[in-house]
C-alpha cells in the first residue's frame, strides 16, 4: 500500500517533533537491517527476520523502557475504548480504512 | 565517438555568487506581486466595513488560517493547526506535484473561517494577521540572510584552496586503468553480485527491492537505473566480452521499468499536478526524473553492449491497460528530453510538476552525451550551452554551489541536499573540467570527517537514507567513494569505503556484499562505486568498448552464480578472460560465441588444449574452476 506510506511520511513530518523527544528522553531507537538488503534468491522468510534480529540488537534498559512505555499505552488505551465494541476482524476493518482514506485520494494501491 | 568539446574550459567558480539569475528575479517578483495583491484584497473588507464573515475570508488570504483570528474565540487556535497542515500540503506538492493542496488549504481555511464566524468577531484580527505574516517572512528573511553570509565566506574559503585542490584533482583523472588488464577482484565481484541476485530474478518478481512510494527517492525508478548503471560499468570496464547473464541482467532491469508499478505514479501527477487528466504519457511533458534517467540507463546498456534492440519502435512502450499504451523508445525518450529543453525557461526543467532538480537535469544531459554517443546526433553541443548558463544563473547560490531545488512557478529555492560531490560524476560525463573542480572542491570539504590518521571518513549524525526514509550513512559514503573512485582519488575512496565498512553493518553472506544499515537503492549505489575506476562513469556513456569486443570471439554464456565472470575481453581474434567459481570449486561449462566457423582455436586454462569453432561460430567450452582462474582462446 504505496499510498499509505506516503500518508505515513506526512505524518512523520508532522510528529517529528515528537520524535527528538522521544530520543532525548529515551534514547534513539536502533537502526534495524532492511529486509530488502537481506533478501537473496531463495530465502526463506526466517532467515531473513534472524538476519535483521542479528544485525538489531536492543539493549536491555531500552527494551525495559520500551516496554513500560508500551504498557502505558496499552493501559490508557483500554481505558478510554473500554465501553466500545472490539472489532471482530482487524484486517478487515485495517482494509475499510484503507479503503475509505487511501483509496479515494489515490485510487487502487501500488 | 566521444561528447563534442565545445570550449568551456575557463575555470570558475560561479559568476556572482549570490545574485540570482533573470527568470529566477521574474518568477520571485510575480509572486511578491501575487501575494501583495492578495493581502491588499484581504484587508478590503475589514477598510470597507464589510460583515464580519468577509473580513474573516479576506483574512485568510492573508496568511494561512488568519481567517481564524476574526472568527475569535476559540477559534483563534486553529491558526497554528491550519499553518502545521499547510507545511504538510507544501510537502505533498515537494512530494508528489500536488501543486492544488496548499492553495485548497489556504484558501480552503478561509472559506471555513468565513462559515464559522458569526455577527461579530475579533477587533484586533487584521493587525493581528498583519503581524503573523509579517513574522513569518521576516523569520525567512533573517534565515535566507544568514545562510547566504555562511555562503559567501565559504565561497572566500574554496577560491583559496581550490588552485592547489584542482591541480591534484587533475594529476589523478589523468591515471586511467589499462583497458586490456582490467579484471573485478573478489570485493568487486561481492559488490556484483547484490546487482545480479536481484537483476535475475524473473522480470515480474521484486524479492531484494525496497516497495515503499513511487514518487521520491525510494521509489522503484532509482533503484532500477542506480543497478543498471553498476552493471552497465562493469560491462563496459571489465567485461566488454561477455553477454551472457549480464547482458540478460540489464535487459531485464528494462524490462521491469515498463512495469506500471514503476512509472504509473505519473499518472497521478499529471492530475493533480498538470490537471491533465486524459494523457498521462510518461515522456512527454516534465518528467525528467524518468526520461534523462531511464535515458542515461538504456542508452549506457546500447553503448557498452553494442545492443540496439532499444532504437526500434515500440521497444520502450509504457502500458497503462488492455487499452493505452505509451508507445516509446530509446529515441524518442530523448526526444522528450530534448523538446523539454528547447522551451525551458530556466534553461532546466521539472520532475514533478513545479520543482526544478538541478541533480535530475544533470541525469537529463548526460541521457544526451550518451544518445550523441550511439546514434551520431549532436545534442550536447546544441543543449549544453544555454544548459551551463543557467546553471551558473539561475541555480548558484552564494557559496558557488548548486541550489538542489528551485520551484519553477514561485522563483523560490527549497533546501535539497545533493552536494558537489553528488553532482561531479555526472558532469565529468559531459563537461569534465568542471566536474573536476567540483570534486576539487568537494574532497577538501571532506577532509575533517577523516579519522584514523586519515584512512576512514566518519560522517557526522545519524544520516538519512534516501532509499528507505531511515537513518543511515550508506548513501552518503557512497556518493564519496564514487566520486572519488571517478576521479582516481585513491586515499578519499578507500577512506569513504572504511567509513561504510566501520559504520553501515558490512556484510558478505554467500560472497555477496551489501550493507545491512542501508537500503537497496544507496547499496546499489555502493555497488555502483566499488566498480568504477578512474573515468568509468564518463567512459561508460561517451565511448563504447574497443571495437575487437564486438566483432571477436566472447563468451556468450555461463550459468549463474556458477561461473563469475571477472574479465571478458577480446581484441577480435582471441579472448582474455578471468572466471571464479560462485558457488562450488569444480568443472563448469561456458558457451563461447563469434568464433570463425570449423576454424581451430588454442586455448589455455581449459579441460582441453583446443577446440573447433561450430558451424554456428560457437563452442562449448569446459573449464576447471578453483579460485581465479586465467582463461585464454587465441587461433591456433
Amino acid at each position: 500500500m504505496a499510498c499509505c506510506a506516503f500518508a505515513l511520511y506526512l505524518l512523520t513530518q508532522l510528529l517529528a517533533p515528537l520524535g527528538w523527544l522521544r530520543d532525548r528522553l529515551i534514547g534513539a531507537p536502533t537502526a534495524t537491517a532492511s529486509a530488502s538488503v537481506a533478501w537473496s534468491p531463495g530465502a526463506t522468510a526466517s532467515a531473513t527476520a534472524t538476519a535483521m534480529a542479528i544485525a538489531a540488537p536492543v539493549s536491555r534498559r531500552r527494551g525495559l523502557l520500551l516496554a513500560i512505555l508500551a504498557l502505558e499505552i496499552v493501559g490508557a488505551g483500554v481505558a478510554v475504548a473500554a465501553p466500545a465494541a472490539l472489532p471482530a476482524d482487524d484486517a478487515a476493518r485495517l482494509a475499510q480504512l484503507h479503503q475509505s482514506l487511501c483509496s479515494s485520494v489515490f485510487g487502487r494501491s501500488q | 565517438m566521444t561528447v563534442h568539446d565545445i570550449g568551456l574550459h575557463e575555470a570558475r567558480l560561479a559568476v556572482l555568487p549570490g545574485r540570482p539569475g533573470p527568470v529566477t528575479v521574474a518568477r520571485q517578483r510575480r509572486t511578491a506581486m501575487i501575494y501583495g495583491a492578495a493581502v491588499l484584497l484581504g484587508l478590503a473588507p475589514t477598510f470597507l466595513g464589510a460583515s464580519p464573515a468577509w473580513q474573516a475570508a479576506g483574512l485568510g488570504l492573508i496568511v494561512p488560517g488568519g481567517g481564524f483570528l476574526a472568527t475569535g474565540g476559540w477559534a483563534v487556535l486553529l491558526l497554528p493547526v491550519t499553518l502545521i497542515v499547510f507545511v504538510a500540503a507544501l510537502v505533498a506538492w515537494f512530494w508528489a506535484g500536488m501543486v492544488l493542496a496548499p492553495l485548497i488549504v489556504w484558501l480552503g481555511a478561509a472559506a471555513i473561517a468565513a462559515a464559522m464566524t458569526g455577527d461579530t468577531g475579533w477587533a484586533l484580527a487584521a493587525p493581528a494577521a498583519l503581524l503573523t505574516a509579517a513574522g513569518i517572512g521576516l523569520a525567512f528573511r533573517a534565515r535566507n540572510q544568514k545562510l547566504r553570509t555562511e555562503g559567501e565566506a565559504r565561497f572566500v574559503a574554496r577560491a583559496g584552496f581550490l588552485p592547489q585542490s584542482l591541480a591534484e584533482v587533475r594529476r589523478d583523472a589523468a591515471e586511467v586503468p589499462d583497458a586490456e588488464a582490467r579484471e573485478m577482484g573478489p570485493e568487486e565481484l561481492a559488490a556484483l553480485r547484490y546487482l545480479l541476485d536481484r537483476a535475475l530474478q524473473p522480470v515480474a518478481e521484486w524479492g531484494g527491492f525496497d516497495i515503499i512510494d513511487q514518487f521520491q527517492p525510494a521509489a522503484l525508478r532509482y533503484q532500477l537505473n542506480h543497478m543498471g548503471f553498476g552493471l552497465g560499468v562493469a560491462q563496459r570496464a571489465y567485461c566488454p566480452a561477455f553477454s551472457g547473464y549480464l547482458g540478460e541482467a540489464q535487459r531485464n532491469l528494462i524490462t521491469k521499468y515498463l512495469d506500471r508499478k514503476v512509472w504509473g505514479y505519473w499518472v497521478y501527477e499529471s492530475c493533480w499536478g498538470h490537471l491533465n487528466f486524459t494523457n498521462w504519457d510518461p515522456a512527454r511533458r516534465d518528467n525528467i526524473m524518468l526520461t534523462g534517467w531511464f535515458g542515461m540507463h538504456v542508452g549506457q546498456y546500447m553503448l557498452a553492449s553494442g545492443d540496439r534492440r532499444y532504437l526500434e519502435p515500440g521497444s520502450l512502450t509504457f502500458r497503462l491497460n488492455d487499452r493505452t499504451a505509451y508507445v516509446h523508445d530509446f529515441t524518442t525518450l530523448i526526444g522528450s528530453v530534448t523538446s523539454n529543453y528547447s522551451t525551458a525557461e530556466f534553461g532546466h526543467y521539472a520532475c514533478e510538476p513545479n520543482w526544478i532538480y538541478p541533480i535530475c537535469n544533470h541525469y537529463g544531459m548526460s541521457s544526451l552525451a550518451v544518445a550523441d554517443a550511439v546514434c551520431g546526433t549532436d545534442h550536447v553541443q546544441r543543449y549544453l550551452p544555454g544548459w551551463l548558463a543557467a546553471l551558473d544563473t539561475e541555480f548558484t547560490d552564494s557559496a558557488g554551489s548548486i541550489v538542489g531545488l528551485r520551484s519553477q512557478h514561485t522563483g523560490l529555492p527549497v533546501p535539497f541536499p545533493v552536494g558537489e560531490a553528488g553532482y561531479a560524476p555526472f558532469e565529468n560525463i559531459f563537461v569534465p573540467d568542471r566536474a573536476q573542480r567540483l570534486w576539487a572542491i568537494a574532497r577538501r570539504e571532506l577532509e575533517p570527517l577523516l579519522v584514523d590518521g586519515g584512512k576512514r571518513l566518519c560522517m557526522p549524525g545519524k544520516g538519512l537514507d534516501t532509499g528507505n526514509y531511515k537513518s543511515g550513512h550508506v548513501g552518503a559514503y557512497a556518493t564519496m567513494m564514487f566520486a572519488a573512485n571517478e576521479f582516481g582519488d585513491h586515499g578519499m575512496a578507500a577512506a569513504a569505503k572504511a567509513g561504510m565498512d566501520h559504520d553501515c553493518g558490512r556484510d558478505m553472506t554467500d560472497c555477496v556484499r551489501r550493507y545491512t544499515g542501508g537500503s537497496n537503492d544507496t547499496n546499489s549505489y555502493a555497488a555502483l562505486a566499488q566498480l568504477t575506476r578512474a573515468g568509468d562513469f564518463r567512459s561508460a556513456f561517451t565511448q563504447p568498448p574497443a571495437p575487437g569486443n564486438f566483432t571477436g570471439p566472447r563468451i556468450v554464456d555461463a550459468r549463474y552464480p556458477d561461473v563469475l565472470v571477472a574479465k571478458a575481453v577480446s581484441d577480435g581474434q582471441g579472448l582474455s578472460a578471468v572466471l571464479y567459481p560462485g558457488a562450488t570449486p569444480g568443472v563448469h561449462g561456458i558457451t563461447l560465441g563469434q568464433l570463425t566457423p570449423g576454424r581451430p582455436y588454442r586455448v589455455v586454462g581449459g579441460m582441453v588444449p583446443t577446440v573447433t569453432a561450430g558451424a554456428d561460430g560457437t563452442v562449448r567450452l569446459d573449464v576447471a574452476l578453483e579460485g581465479r582462474t586465467p582463461l585464454a582462446l587465441m587461433p591456433a
